[in-house]
């Protein structure tokens, strides 16, 4: 019992992660808190469901289509929506603004998703068969599902942590206002993180679809989810979301199997509001390692 | 002058539901709802610059107090009740929350709505096992409608109040730089937590004072997320810090919405969404901002926020 | 003693910004707070108007104990302060901004007696034309203006000025000087933090050098200026030996 709580615990924790992931790169380089980010994961579940159902496209492939689309959509949201905004110049509103125009985004997307896709809960059968792992039998999507977020999670870590470019962007989350003295383009690097935190939602979206049964409403509960990992792990620190991301899914899973599932979401909150009165700045502290 | 205006004004909105029908009362009584709603959240957000999501939290309990006690209780008391839960919340929220910076209360707040909602669901399911509760209080639709202009009354009259005294100078400094507002004297935290508890208070009112209308009361009902971003948009849309700017944003804003609901259903978060991005890339002071620009553009300046 | 403070210290995180300063202020002194940059003047400067809390040590202002009080509580005891970057209300009026500090300040004044004393301190800048309008819209120079006018306002008994003699041109940097000297004749005790020496020794009779966060001189300006340590702390380290 304790074993495969555990296991499953795990396995949506590696989830919760890969979702915050985005999240906390365009909050930590752009600086833009993305309400809407759990409306780009949505649309990304839709359309990998789509191109599975009617094409027979599996969602690993549909996984190359839309994170390069999510780039895509990050970058035009960030050039048509938050340029403006960062153009004004008035630091105090810069914040207010930018949430209220990503929560505007938000139920602009939830409303055409709303009329394109109805309002059903949506699902589709992909690896659905059990697999035994170490006594524990899980799904075999949901397995396929954390390697790959795993494996994008640990490769996005290693490239900030390694390359020039993932140490500029480290840069920008650490020093906004210097970095442009080390000769760091610091609009463009904000851009570069908030689509490539588009990239990572519309990457987390496909494979969340594989197991999870959604409808166009979620996306606040995507958003909220990432949200909480984002703060517990410290903004704009990649490892420090998938640590968070596993404590979650743990507790979560915890909760449902040894208190009442009915308090599932209530843990959530409660943990949530917790970490943020003991500790805003995060678990592990701001950015980097 | 002013005083004089304002008193007919409410006069004839008093007697108002004796020449609606029943639709009109009804339309009344939520229009009124948000006027109050709206005007009390900027009483706070609007100087603060604390976007509060939590507006439904404090509103659904005021909802869920009647809802308990109004077959205990003298329907007075039942009032009172409330206000006092909401206030008790509030304090207890806005000790904790008060000190973070602008962006995590606006996280805390949209989660603080979802975990009473979770927090009262579980309870009523699993200790009293009723999950919805039926409300037999004998108001018409006008009793309620003239509640919530006394309320609405009281909400305008205290920010008027806060407006010409020592109070409103503060929260608009505390608005502006907090370190300043500390160093000439201000109680920067307890000044917070006053308006936060005031702002709160009434919101919790106008959600006990509305229960009656629903008759049956549960968890989904009255703490519907939709309320708190509804109340955001009207304040900000007619300007959240002008005395009747939330007026000026919620009266067109909910009867827009009303017809919309009525008519294209679907289009209704699209329609929503498209009044925050209008607001901030439009109307970044509100509609009275705007509409004062344009008689005055030389003001343009003085105007700015 | 209207300021002192007994082994006041300050730490963040393994860094001492302020180590250990006991220092003590008489009324009606100007004192200048002098030392190399990053030697702890503005954390000394935020310890002592309650910006920051102490790590150690003790805090007196006026004879009372203010060790750890929040700063609304130490202004309203008669400090008032200008920062080293200004700061003033963009969205307030010039009137506004300098209101505030009288009406929350040690007097707590409002009405005609408030409306009296912001047209004192505005004119007492020079600003007083201006008063109605928006303080966002004022030049650097204005704004250090208007930044002292508001701390006048509360008609302090201890002003602490962070360079605020910084960025002025020749003519404005006699103009400021004129002012703090009049401000001083007027019985101001002040404690300023500043650069531009020759402002020090023209204003300031006594001086206090901190280096590393410790107080390492302390006497008559020309004194302290001439301090082996002092010139060493100036010059780096190499030249202690």
């Amino acid at each position: 019992m304790l074993a495969s709580t555990l296991a499953l615990g795990i396995i949506l924790g590696g989830t919760y992660a890969l979702l915050a992931m985005g999240l906390t790169l365009q909050y930590g380089i752009a600086r833009i808190l993305n309400l809407a980010y759990g409306e780009f994961m949505l649309l990304s579940c839709f359309v990998v469901t789509g191109l599975f159902t009617a094409w027979g496209i599996g969602p690993l492939l549909g996984l190359l289509v839309v994170t390069p689309a999510g780039y895509a959509l990050g970058w035009l949201v960030h050039a048509g929506m938050m340029s403006p905004l960062l153009r004004r110049g008035d630091a105090g509103r810069l914040e207010v603004d930018t949430i209220l125009a990503t929560f505007g985004l938000l139920f602009v997307l939830q409303g055409i998703m709303l009329i394109v896709f109805g309002s059903d809960f949506t699902s589709y059968s992909y690896l659905d068969q059990g697999v035994s792992l170490l006594g524990v039998t899980v799904a075999a999507n949901r397995l396929v599902a954390l390697a790959v977020s795993l494996a994008i999670g640990l490769g996005l870590y290693a490239v900030l942590m390694r390359s020039n470019w993932g140490r500029a962007m480290r840069a920008v989350a650490l020093a906004p206002q210097s970095a442009w003295l080390v000769g760091i383009d610091v609009d463009r690097m904000g851009r570069q993180g908030f689509a490539l935190g588009g990239a990572l939602a519309a990457a987390g979206g496909a494979l969340v679809s594989m197991f999870l049964t959604f409808s166009a409403a979620d996306g606040v509960v995507f958003t909220m989810k990432a949200l909480i990992v984002v703060i517990m792990g410290g903004v704009g620190n990649v490892l420090g979301a998938l640590v968070a991301g596993l404590l979650l899914g743990l507790a979560e899973v915890l909760v449902a199997a040894f208190i009442d599932p009915g308090l599932t979401l209530a843990a959530t909150y409660a943990l949530f509001l917790v970490v943020l009165l003991w500790r805003p700045t995060g678990l592990f502290g701001r950015v980097g390692g | 002058m002013g005083y004089v205006f304002s008193a007919i004004a409410f006069a004839l909105l008093a007697v108002l539901p004796l020449f609606a029908g029943d639709y009109g009362t009804g339309l009344l009584v939520g229009l009124m709802g948000y006027v109050v709603l709206a005007s009390a959240w900027a009483l706070f957000s609007g100087p603060t610059r604390y976007v509060s999501l939590a507006t439904v939290a404090f509103f659904g309990v005021g909802a869920y107090v009647v809802a308990v006690l109004n077959e205990v209780l003298p329907y007075p008391v039942v009032l009172f009740c409330a206000a006092l839960t909401g206030a008790g919340m509030a304090l207890v929220v806005g000790l904790s929350t008060l000190r973070l910076a602008g962006i995590y209360f606006v996280i805390f707040t949209f989660g603080l709505a979802e975990l009473v909602r979770q927090l009262i669901t579980w309870f009523e399911v699993n200790v009293t096992g009723t999950l919805g509760r039926y409300i037999f209080l004998d108001l018409t639709a006008r009793d309620i409608y003239w509640q919530l202009l006394a309320l609405a009354v009281l909400t305008l009259g205290a920010g008027w109040w806060i407006r010409r005294s020592r109070l409103g100078l503060a929260l608009r400094v505390i608005g502006d730089d907090e370190v300043v507002a500390a160093h000439a004297g201000i109680p920067v935290a307890r000044t917070k937590l006053v308006l936060f508890v005031i702002s709160a208070t009434i919101i919790t009112l106008v959600g006990a004072v509305q229960a009656p209308r629903w008759v049956y009361v549960e968890p989904s009902i009255v703490f519907n997320p939709t309320v708190s971003f509804l109340t955001v948009i009207m304040a900000l849309l007619g300007g959240a810090n002008r005395l009747w700017g939330p007026v000026a944003g919620a009266v067109p804003l909910f009867l827009l919405f009303e017809w919309l609901s009525a008519r294209f259903p679907d289009h209704f978060s699209i329609l929503l969404g498209l009044m925050f991005l209008a607001v901030v890339y439009a109307l970044p002071d509100g509609v009275l901002a705007a509409l004062e620009r344009i008689r005055r553009p030389s003001v343009l300046k003085e105007t700015k926020a | 003693m209207i300021l002192e403070t007994q082994g006041l210290t300050k730490r963040f995180g393994g860094l001492v910004a302020v180590d250990g300063v006991s220092l003590a202020v008489r009324p009606g002194e100007v004192l200048g707070l002098l030392g190399p940059n990053g030697s702890g003047k503005t954390t000394l400067l935020n310890l002592i108007s309650g910006a920051l809390r102490p790590s150690g040590g003790g805090l007196r202002i006026g004879g009372h104990d203010m060790t750890g009080a929040r700063p609304d509580r130490i202004a309203r005891a008669g400090v008032a302060r200008t920062f080293q970057l200004v700061r003033i209300l963009p969205s307030l009026t010039l009137k506004e901004n300098v209101m505030v500090p009288a009406a929350y300040g040690p007097d707590r004044l409002w009405g005609d007696l408030l409306a009296a004393r912001v047209r004192d301190c505005l004119s007492a800048v020079g600003l007083d034309a201006r008063a109605d309008q928006s303080a966002g819209d004022l030049t650097y120079i204005d704004q250090k203006r208007l930044e002292l006018a508001r701390a006048l306002a509360a008609r302090p008994r201890l002003l602490l000025l962070d360079e605020w003699l910084a960025g002025l041109n020749p003519t404005e940097l006699q103009d400021g000087i004129a002012l703090i000297r009049k401000l001083s004749g007027d019985g101001l005790t002040i404690i300023m933090v500043e650069h531009i020496i020759d402002a020090v020794r023209a204003l300031c009779p006594r001086s206090v050098v901190m280096n590393s966060g410790r107080l390492i001189a302390d006497g008559p300006t020309s004194e302290a200026l001439a301090d082996r340590h002092v010139i060493a702390a100036y010059l780096g380290e190499d030249a202690d030996a």
